[in-house]
């Protein structure tokens, strides 16, 4: 579950009127903290020759079901500073990591509803990919990263917007 | 696209169904109001109905409050008999001017009566009241109250109206001492909030309310006039026996128009069938309907909106003149304006066919220096008689010439300074002596230009041509064309010889070939070093051969070295 921050877009607002540097200085910090948890997620990915051969990248695949190139789905995993669009129950995050690639994200989640089918099965023969994370935040990427970073990432996003509210309440002062 | 994502952390910034709900709520509030117009005349009967309650009621209030009046100066003894009309015109006076209701006024003229016992003092006192409530936002019956206490010797509740008074002045001072300088501090405050926009609508408000009264004075009045009673106190017990009475009337009705309907050959009730009584009554229905005919042609003039309520003072004849005058000077500018605006609109469709224009405009798009570029934009602006754009590119222009005549000077003067260096000018003058000897031509251009010879047969040459009268760049020329030769025919020899297919043989370098079977073609095939053909020419005689081959050697400075490797020269026979 993510942080509740009360005022944080405000904050952003008002940062980049009145004190741009900090405006600039802030998504800096954020990506601080985000990165590493990226940077390992995007190492628990398994490389082109260690996934189903089936699944592979291919030139005239057929069908709908999307191929799992390595490249991509590192690529797709990433981050993102800039306040979203708000939810259906209002809220806007702050700070987000994201796995946006479709095999990448298959990836992730495959196993969390049926740990028991075939392509589950199979996908785990092969790779050695463990679903750290429980419910919604399990997954073999970026969720075990997330939960491997021990809320690390989290701590360090809070506390680098607070820091920005402080600096700012100093600056204009 | 996958949904697979990490919130690190979140603000709440409001629900959408908030935002929804409350623009549903404000589509049903207009939905309602476009039905509340709608449905305006279906309501207005209860709203006439409502209006005559509140007007009965105003009225009644009024009247109380004058008579209460009436009797504090009948009280007082200062009743002479026109006491009262003067002092209600007084308040409707101050009502009208300062758009403070007289359900305010007369209580605090009342109350001022009572304290001072003198009606030219409280007139004085009441409108130091009306500045002050202005001046300071209190009501006026707080300030009236006040005054009163302050003039019976209590100065406290004037400090709490925040005069600007202070403690020592209100204690201190005598109360006629304390009106003067509230008289100075408050001058003209009711006035100028008269004036204002909310004096404006206080005014209307005022006027709507004295509408409101003499509605409701006519309605007891009317009630007085048809109960056919002096008093009201019959009017309730003639009001029920006129409600029966009616009743009885309208069934009477009902049961003769019944009766008349079964009378054969009549279709229909109409009361002008009654006779004596049935004409009254038709004559009283066409007056009604006339009346209510005029009322509708006269809806929406009612003396609020007519603003006849304000009773405002007739303008001067100065004024009435100065008010023409400025209407008139209006009307000379509005239409002094519109032909402005039409010899603009003419101009404007004119340009588009301006030949001269347009060939400015399409000059201006092309490749042009800046001194043309001011040129053309000057022309441009005078074309379009604009005389501040005339003005800024006469000035740009003269510096632009200024500038270039500038770079002209500069330019001369370079040209008178220096002067090309021919690098064989000393050498061609030892080379014309003679009596050198060709190594010493060699070294000297080595010396002169860096070029040297590797190859004797160019250097002979080179010489040759010097010694001949040539110029330098000439016999350098003629040696470069040796030189080539000379490699290439090298080069087709060591071609020849690897390809062993040779019956040719070469004499001297640069003098052509023999060719066994002359009456056949033989096509030179000359490729560089990257495989690409530089010559292929088909020839018959050994003359020809040659040429081709000087050809080939020429092409070989164009395209490249030949390259070390035979294989890069072939020929075919």
């Amino acid at each position: 579950m993510p942080v509740e921050i009360k005022g944080a877009i405000a904050l952003r607002k008002a940062l980049k009127t009145y004190t741009p540097d900090l405006a600039k200085q802030l998504p800096k910090e954020i990506a601080s903290f985000l990165k590493p948890v990226v940077k390992e997620a995007r190492g628990y990915l398994p490389d082109d020759g260690s996934i189903l051969s089936g699944w592979r990248d291919r030139p005239n695949g057929t069908g709908n079901f999307p191929t799992y190139s390595a490249t991509v789905a590192k690529r797709g995993i990433t981050y993102k500073t800039t306040p979203s669009k708000p939810n259906r129950r209002g809220f806007r995050s702050l700070a987000r990591i994201m796995n946006k690639s479709a095999a990448g994200s298959i990836y992730e989640t495959a196993g969390r509803k049926t740990p028991d089918s075939n392509f589950v099965r199979n996908l785990n023969g092969k790779v050695s990919g463990v679903i750290k994370g429980d419910g919604k935040m399990a997954g073999r990427a970026m969720f075990r990263a997330f939960e491997e970073n021990q809320g690390k990432a989290t701590a360090g996003v809070v506390k680098a917007i607070e820091k920005a509210n402080i600096d700012f309440k100093r600056a204009t002062q | 696209m996958s949904n697979i994502f990490i919130d690190i952390a979140a603000t709440f910034t409001g629900e959408k169904a908030f935002k929804k709900a409350s623009n549903s709520t404000d589509k049903l509030g207009k939905s309602v109001k476009s039905l509340a117009k709608t449905l305006g005349v279906g309501l207005s009967a209860a709203a006439v109905l409502s209006y005559a309650k509140a007007s009965v009621k105003a009225y009644a209030a009024d009247d109380n409050a004058a008579r209460s009046l009436g009797v504090t100066l009948k009280n007082l003894g200062l009743e002479t008999g026109n006491t009262s009309i003067y002092v209600n015109d007084l308040i409707a006076r101050l009502e009208k001017q300062t758009g403070v209701l007289d359900d305010e006024l007369r209580p605090a003229m009342d109350r001022l009566l009572r304290a001072t016992g003198s009606v030219t003092k409280s007139q004085d006192l009441l409108n130091l009241a009306l500045d002050i409530s202005a001046g300071t936002g209190k009501d006026l019956t707080s300030v009236s109250q006040a005054l009163q206490k302050a003039y019976l010797g209590n100065n406290v509740s004037l400090s709490k109206l925040g005069v600007g008074l202070s403690k020592v002045e209100l204690t201190s001072s005598s109360f006629e001492k304390i009106q003067k300088r509230l008289a100075i501090l408050f001058a003209g405050q009711a006035s100028t909030a008269a004036e204002s926009y909310a004096g404006q609508l206080n005014k209307l408000n005022v006027a709507s309310n004295n509408v409101k009264e003499a509605i409701g004075r006519g309605i007891v009045d009317a009630l007085v006039i048809l109960a056919d009673n002096n008093t009201v106190d019959n009017l309730a017990t003639d009001m029920e026996n006129l409600g029966v009475y009616t009743g009885d009337v309208i069934r009477g009705f009902g049961i003769m128009a019944a009766k008349i309907k079964e009378i054969p050959g009549i279709s229909g009730f109409d009361v002008g069938m009654i006779p004596v009584l049935g004409t009254y009554i038709k004559v009283l229905q066409e007056e009604g309907a006339k009346a209510r005919r005029i009322a509708d042609a006269l809806k929406g003039k009612n003396p609020i909106q007519s603003g006849t309520y304000l009773n405002k003072p007739k303008p001067t004849k100065t004024e009435l003149d100065a008010l023409a005058n400025a209407k008139k000077l209006a009307a000379q500018q509005a239409a002094q304006l519109k032909l402005q605006q039409a010899a603009t609109k003419i101009s404007a469709a004119a340009a588009k066919f301006d030949l001269n224009k347009i060939q400015i405009a399409a000059a201006l798009k092309g490749k042009i220096s800046d001194e043309d570029r001011q040129r053309l934009l000057l022309m441009q602006a005078i074309e379009n008689e604009n005389v501040d754009l005339i003005d800024k590119y006469t000035k740009s222009l003269a510096e632009a010439q200024a500038q270039t005549k500038q770079l002209q000077s500069v330019i001369d003067a370079s040209k008178a300074s220096f002067v090309w260096p021919d690098p064989f000018a000393s050498f061609k003058l030892q080379a014309e002596a003679a009596g050198t000897t060709v190594q010493a031509l060699v070294d000297k251009v080595k010396t002169l230009s860096g070029i040297s010879f590797d190859n004797s047969t160019v250097m002979t040459s080179f010489a040759q041509g010097m010694l001949n009268g040539m110029s330098a760049v000439d016999a350098l020329w003629g040696a470069r064309y040796t030189g080539q030769g000379e490699m290439y025919m090298a080069r087709l020899a060591a071609a020849s010889r690897a390809s062993n297919a040779d019956n040719f043989s070469f004499a001297t370098a640069g003098t052509g070939v023999a060719n066994p079977n002359m009456n056949t073609t033989t096509i030179i095939n000359l490729t560089n070093d990257f495989g690409s053909s530089i010559v292929t020419d088909p020839v018959a005689t050994a003359n020809q051969i040659n040429t081709a081959l000087q050809q080939a050697a020429n092409q070989v400075g164009t395209y490249g070295s030949l390259g070390s490797g035979s294989k890069s020269i072939s020929y075919t026979v």
